[in-house]
């Protein structure tokens, strides 16, 4: 296999594979908004910028004005050319100087700050704090404040997007990575960019909503706190959730999945698409997103049997469950159907019992239906009743 | 003293007898932070001594490997909870060591100001239990008279009388306040002028010095063996004190000296902490003129470990997320081990501390002081009698959330 370097580490790649995909399938990252490996390139983040040398090729060279702290002035200076690790395709013997350029960590620093520069003081109330990439990328690469000390630009927040999704463009930072899932992989090309540099946004096509079987994959897209799924709105704060290894019940496409749940209270508010390029990809459907739901509904949670007093199976699976040692409780890496939350034997697929309850109360509310029906038991029926049914 | 009844033959019948055994704690007045001693005796002597310390557990090391590196400080605040602002200093202390923070010139004072407050604080409830449990209850109320200037000096700079979480990973939680060297101006004279009456008060009282002298005595020698430190290893002659011999903060440039006894018994224990309150005095009023009153409390160029000012946090992104990621996060210590030691009120206290470069401590481990002095006390106390124990052990000095943790 042919190979790059990678800050002098032998990286191999597959023909055509931009800088930044041959060092993810390594675990190298380099920092990243724009691209997201089931999309499109669209390069437009900036923040993937590296240091790059081609063999036999010369590095080309800026010239630039740099602040000289001794002579108190700018002197010109010459600096490379950085390239987008998204979309610099590799070649043989390519050279690339990601984390150990200062060239690099400046862009990336610069990058990030003007990112930040009209981002609303968000974190407290946004969903997605805890997961954000710009905050990771803040103390990875920035660490200062702000030098910019105007207003803000102003923009639409809460823009309700459909049925699932709402929409805030303050948050947004524009990387467009929504609006290429709906055109390439749903094929629905329903958002859409708008207005330029800091005015952009996102928008709806004229007339339409967000709509369709894959509407929820946006918000896992969406590197920031920009879109966000109406059904875990503010439901859970992300670092109280663990996660564990699951596979979507939804159907028998299998699409692998993490199961976010909440070790106190036992709930489970999100599931999201885990990686299989083998399965699923990175994606997966609303309906799938949503089975957490059905799985919770319903679910026999209080025993009731002759003599004793209902005793809460929630309670005490909790208590079970309080008792066991750290290792086992986190239980991350487990793969079954809704992984951890069967180790706590509450989230498990429906037992049989449950199933005869269901049956019974179908039963009954069926013969409840029948003897509404039945005119022997109900007496003569008003004549208006019995002519509406003679029409159906 | 002598036993008096000790060769009286009152019969020509020589009855055999068993020792007694007899339990002081662990819940026992003068057995303060829950100790027990299992003492075997004979008549008033005691023949043999069995310490079990381990009723107050805590988890105070275990409890570090939850939470965040921050978190750790209300912890060591309980640790030695006479003197916890030099156990906040001497956590944040050895995680600075770890992770390369040279803290700014006014908050090395700041430390040393509020460290030695803290030490005063400690040897004068040390002295006064000590006093009151040999019955003399004046001294007691005299000296916590003095206690309380310094705690409420305490209360105004930190907010807390005692669990005061003041320090910070670089820094402190707040700066200093303007009042504190005029403060300082007032306490010094009264706390001192307090302890010279309760030396009055204790010094020619022959009960009490009875009672002292000669009495737990221990060898330099062996007291080194057992791992002494602190007043009590200096009350054997050793001059061993971490501020000398290893000088942090800013311990180089303050002329102290380091009173050493004698003998070793309780007495010279309890005049080498009266002497080390005057050497902190002093220590307090050359602070008083060598402390910066301006500049910066925090280190400024180390935004992953330092929180941000609130006016940040609540009016720029960057602020809340640098806050957001200390807080929720914790700030992330480099990768490494080490062992940082301050004096603290009883003596070496080290924290060893493993960090795997997570928010989190890895492990925490403490060398708490009075555990080394403890555990060597059936070796002082043996051959003395019953009522013995109880001065003896207040000497000691145990705190019992630093040494059960
Ligand atoms: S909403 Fe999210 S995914 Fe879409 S452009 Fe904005 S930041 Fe990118
Ligand atoms: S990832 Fe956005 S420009 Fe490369």
């Amino acid at each position: 296999m042919p190979v790059i370097k990678i800050d002098g580490r032998e990286i191999p790649f597959e023909k055509g594979d931009s800088i930044i995909r041959a060092a993810d399938r390594q675990g190298i990252e380099i920092p990243h908004y724009c691209w997201h490996p089931g999309l499109s390139v669209a390069a437009n983040c900036r923040m993937c910028l590296v240091e790059v040398s081609r063999p036999g090729g010369r590095q080309l060279m800026l010239d630039v004005l740099a602040w000289d702290e001794e002579k108190k002035a700018y002197v010109p200076q010459k600096k490379p050319k950085l390239e987008p690790a998204c979309q610099a395709e590799c070649v043989e013997g390519m050279e690339v100087k990601s984390d150990s350029s200062p060239h690099v960590a400046l862009a990336r620093k610069s990058v990030q700050e003007l990112l930040l520069v009209n981002h609303p003081v968000d974190c407290p109330i946004c969903d997605q704090a805890g997961e954000c990439k710009l905050q990771d990328y803040w103390l990875e690469n920035q660490k200062t404040s702000k030098r910019m000390l105007d207003e803000p630009v102003h923009k639409p927040k809460a823009v309700i997007f459909g049925d699932t999704i709402v929409y805030d463009a303050e948050r947004c930072i524009v990387c467009t990575r929504c609006v290429r899932f709906m055109e390439e992989v749903a094929g629905d090309a329903v958002l859409e960019k708008r207005e330029r540099g800091n005015l952009s946004e996102i928008v709806l096509a004229a007339g339409r909503k967000l709509e369709g079987h894959y509407t929820m994959m946006v918000d896992h897209v969406c590197p920031v706190g920009a879109l966000t799924t109406r059904d875990f709105r503010f439901k859970a704060r992300v670092w109280f959730l663990r996660k564990s290894k699951t596979i979507c019940p939804g159907c028998a496409t299998g699409c692998n999945a993490w199961l976010d749940y909440d070790p106190r209270t036992g709930e489970v508010p999100r599931l999201r698409p885990r990686d299989n390029t083998d399965v699923n990809k990175y994606w997966m459907c609303d309906d799938g997103i949503l089975s957490h739901r059905r799985v919770q509904q319903d679910r026999v949670t209080a025993r009731a049997s002759a003599g004793r007093t209902p005793a809460s199976r929630s309670r005490r699976s909790r208590r079970r469950f309080r008792g066991r040692p750290a290792a086992r409780r986190q239980g991350q890496d487990r793969l079954h159907p809704l992984g951890a939350a069967r180790e706590r034997g509450q989230l498990r697929p429906r037992h049989p019992g449950e199933e005869a309850r269901r049956q019974g109360a179908l039963r009954r509310q069926a013969a409840r239906v029948g003897r509404r029906r039945d005119p022997a038991r109900q007496g003569p029926q008003p004549e208006h009743a019995r002519r509406h049914r003679g029409r159906g | 003293m002598e036993p008096t009844d000790y060769d009286i033959d009152e019969s020509e019948l020589d009855l055999p007898t068993e020792p007694m055994r007899l339990a002081m704690g662990p819940s026992h007045p003068a057995m303060h932070g829950t100790i027990r001693m299992m003492v075997e005796c004979d008549g008033e002597m005691l023949t043999k001594v069995d310490v079990e310390m381990g009723f107050l557990h805590r988890g105070f090391e275990k409890m570090c490997e939850r939470g965040t590196w921050a978190q750790c400080f209300p912890y060591t605040d309980r640790l030695n909870y006479v003197s916890p602002m030099l156990c906040n200093v001497g956590f944040a202390h050895a995680v600075e060591k770890l992770a390369d923070i040279e803290i700014t010139e006014r908050c090395k004072w700041y430390r040393v100001v509020l460290g030695e407050l803290a030490r005063i604080t400690d040897h004068l409830t040390c002295n006064a239990a000590m006093a009151m449990e040999l019955g003399a209850f004046t001294p007691f109320l005299w000296m916590v008279r003095a206690r309380e200037h310094i705690w409420d000096l305490l209360e105004e700079e930190t907010g807390a009388r005692l669990t005061h979480s003041f320090a910070r990973i670089g820094g402190m939680a707040k700066p200093p306040t303007p009042l504190l060297k005029a403060r300082l101006g007032e306490v010094i004279p009264a706390v001192r002028s307090i302890i010279d009456e309760s030396m009055k008060l204790l010094l020619k009282n022959r009960i009490f010095l009875d009672r002292m002298q000669g009495v737990g005595v221990m060898s330099a020698a062996e007291a080194v063996q057992w791992g002494w430190t602190g007043p009590t290893l200096r009350s054997t002659g050793v001059a061993y004190d971490v501020r000398k011999a290893h000088p942090y903060l800013v311990y180089d440039q303050l002329d102290f000296d380091v009173p050493v006894g004698e003998r070793g018994d309780n007495y010279d224990r309890y005049l080498v902490r009266n002497e080390e309150m005057y050497q902190s005095l002093r220590m307090l009023e050359q602070c008083v003129q060598k402390m910066p009153d301006d500049g910066p409390i925090n280190v400024a160029d180390r935004p992953e470990i330092v929180l941000p000012e609130k006016k940040d946090v609540y009016t720029t992104i960057e602020g809340t997320i640098q806050h957001f990621k200390l807080v929720m996060e914790g700030a992330k210590i480099p990768a490494g081990e080490v062992y940082g030691f301050t004096e603290g009120g009883n003596g070496e206290l080290g924290f060893y501390i493993v960090s795997d470069g997570t928010g989190t401590p890895y492990r925490v481990r403490i060398r708490p002081p009075c555990v080394f002095v403890l555990q060597s006390f059936p070796r002082m106390i043996r051959g003395h009698m019953i009522a013995d124990v109880v001065p003896t052990f207040g000497s000691v000095n145990m705190i019992g959330g630093e040494c059960d943790r």
